[in-house]
């Protein structure tokens, strides 16, 4: 999963710098507003991947599936198993090109939860664990 | 045991033909008569289009069936590709009956049956006399079918006189709505017929902000006009009674409608305050339900519960509905901390910056007078904060908040589907958080609550939620 946050953060400062350097070309930003916004780019597209990535956790406990992630933007979800309604394991082209897969859960009221990152024999079985237990009460 | 089939079922009565034809005809018939006058093979080709336009209902109507069996609907027909669908009593989420002037001309009404995660009507019975809709209906709610129409005499929970009509017309959204499109009709009317009026005005002595004035009244006596016209017609002798476990809803001038709703179907019901109507101690009630489709402009009517009331009659309303008592439901709310208030002026103060650099910018060192705009800023974040309120440790978890439109959403615990807590930066600062209930169809947001008490709460629910099975 890092890896993928890697090479996103990367495109994205990438994107940045060809930006800048196109306006300064353009005479559109002068050279030192140029380099610092790229500096500034690029020091948070090293910073914000292994942070988020360590931020990142889930949990299958008692009765519930629980998510946590986000640093500046906090977010945890709860979702308890008898009100999920189906799981599905989903894999965009980035996902595809780390192998890796994304674990999405639904429930009533729209797609409650998604676990990112997971490896091809983790998202396999954690569907397999939700789909049992969904429906029930506890595990 | 035979599967249900409704090859033996009955036909719609003969007046679907004419409902289909209206209805076939509104979409591509009479943008097609113009045409006509083109003349020539196109002509003769527009008219053999229109008579097939005719005929198809004739053969619709010929092939279409229906049967109740004990429990189910079975439908069937179609005129190229033939179907048949089963629809399980168990499965409907509400039974509507709608009598539109196309059904009235024949004495018709058209029964409109929702199964939950349907994306429009799963069956519609287009024709059908209002006693045979009636039987269906019984037959798919499981009522005796034998016990007859009037058996029992539903306890009736709302019934809008006119004069109730009058008040919810005045005081409605629509008011509002209207007096915006208005204005923007205004800019394209000529000019010379608003100036002539204005004008006219004058010569009787009017001038400044006597102007001003009538102009704005005149504005808002055609908006509540218009609006009454509206709400009178679709609401006319709006009726809402108990049978058993379940609504049944009865509205319109015109267009007559007959919904029903099962109690256990309702996913939350909601107090609405907009400014005007809590200055006059009203409210209205809406509901929300699963699985409920229709047409985008009618779904605003089908959640109605109450169009307008005193506050009390809301309340007590909602407290039937929901099978509790109405002295707890809306009592002591944990009201937003401290906090939450700065947190939202302080939102009021980045706007009155942005609008003091702009005018700075825009203009000259006298456009920084543009900062006067945080003082209304300030008080909505006043407003904003004073309507927050929430409790999530009753059989019903309450929601409240919003500035024009004050809303308090109460949610059986059965019904809540998941659960989300979410801190923003500018909330840590405060020690705030956000809890997000999940109900089908909504996400209800307890906005700013101190977040010890935010992460108490997440955990409880969860605890109280898988004690509760759905």
């Amino acid at each position: 999963m890092l890896g993928l946050w890697w090479a996103a953060s990367a495109a994205l400062v990438a994107l940045i710098a060809i930006g800048c350097g196109v306006a300064w070309f353009l005479d559109l930003l002068p050279s030192p507003f140029a380099i610092l916004i790229v500096l500034v780019a690029a020091a948070l597209g090293g910073l914000v991947p292994p942070v988020r990535y360590r931020l990142w956790a889930y949990e299958i406990r008692a009765h519930d599936l629980y998510t946590s992630r986000g640093g500046l933007f906090i977010t945890r979800t709860l979702i308890p198993f008898d009100r999920i309604q189906f799981v599905e394991t989903r894999q965009g082209p980035l996902d595809r090109a780390f192998s890796l897969h994304q674990l999405v859960v639904y429930t009533a009221a729209g797609q409650a939860g998604r676990i990112p990152g997971l490896g091809d024999e983790e998202a396999g079985s954690l569907r397999e664990e939700l789909s049992r237990v969904a429906g029930t009460v506890s595990v | 045991m035979r599967a249900p089939s409704a090859s033996e079922g009955a036909r719609l009565h003969p007046a679907a033909i004419a409902v289909w034809f209206i209805e076939g005809g509104r979409r591509l018939g009479l943008g097609l008569i113009p045409l006509l006058a083109i003349g020539g093979r196109v002509r003769l080709l527009l008219l053999s289009g229109l008579v097939a336009a005719a005929l198809a209902p004739i053969v619709r109507w010929l092939r279409f069936r229906y049967h109740t069996a004990p429990g189910t609907l079975v439908v069937e027909g179609g005129v190229v590709n033939r179907w048949r669908r089963t629809i399980p009593a168990a499965r409907v989420q509400s039974i509507d009956i709608v009598q539109k002037l196309r059904h009235r001309a024949f004495g018709v009404v058209e029964l409109r049956i929702e199964v939950a995660g349907g994306s429009g009507s799963e069956a519609a019975l287009v024709a059908l006399t209002p006693q045979e809709a009636e039987r269906v209906r019984r037959s798919l709610s499981q009522e005796d079918v034998a016990a007859g129409s009037q058996a029992v005499a539903a306890p009736v929970l709302v019934r809008m006189a006119p004069r109730d009509l009058v008040l919810a017309g005045l005081t409605g959204g629509r008011v509002a709505i209207i007096a915006v499109l208005l204005g923007y009709l205004q800019q394209l009317a000529p000019d010379d017929f608003i100036s002539s009026g204005a004008e006219r005005l004058v010569d009787m002595g009017v001038g400044g902000v006597g102007l001003v004035i009538s102009s704005v009244a005149g504005f808002i006596v055609v908006a509540g006009a218009i609006s009454l016209g509206a709400t009178v017609v679709t609401l006319w002798d709006f009726t809402v009674e108990r049978s058993g476990d379940r609504l049944l809803i009865t509205r319109g001038l015109l267009d007559r409608r007959r919904s029903q709703v099962a109690l256990h179907r309702l996913q939350a019901v909601t107090l609405q305050e907009n400014v005007l109507r809590r200055a006059l101690g009203l409210a209205s009630v809406t509901v929300v339900v699963a699985g409920r489709a229709g047409p985008k402009e009618e779904q605003h009517e089908t959640s109605l519960l109450l169009p307008t009331g005193t506050r009390r009659t809301a309340v007590e309303l909602i407290a039937a509905v929901l099978g509790t008592d109405a002295s707890r439901l809306t009592e002591d709310l944990v009201v937003a901390p401290r906090a939450a208030l700065w947190r939202r002026l302080a939102y009021a103060a980045l706007v009155a910056t942005a609008a003091g650099v702009a005018g700075v910018v825009g203009l000259d060192a006298r456009g920084a007078a543009a900062v006067v705009v945080g003082a209304p800023a300030a008080l909505v974040a006043w407003a904003a904060w004073r309507a927050l309120g929430h409790r999530v440790d009753r059989p019903h978890l309450v929601v409240r908040r919003g500035v024009l439109v004050r809303q308090t959403s109460f949610v059986a615990l059965p019904n809540v589907q998941d659960l989300r807590l979410t801190i923003a930066p500018l909330q840590r600062a405060g020690d705030l958080a956000t809890l997000v209930l999940g109900i089908p169809k909504q996400r209800l947001k307890a906005v700013d609550l101190e977040r010890a008490r935010a992460e108490a709460s997440f955990e409880q629910v969860a605890d109280r939620l898988f004690s509760v099975p759905a």
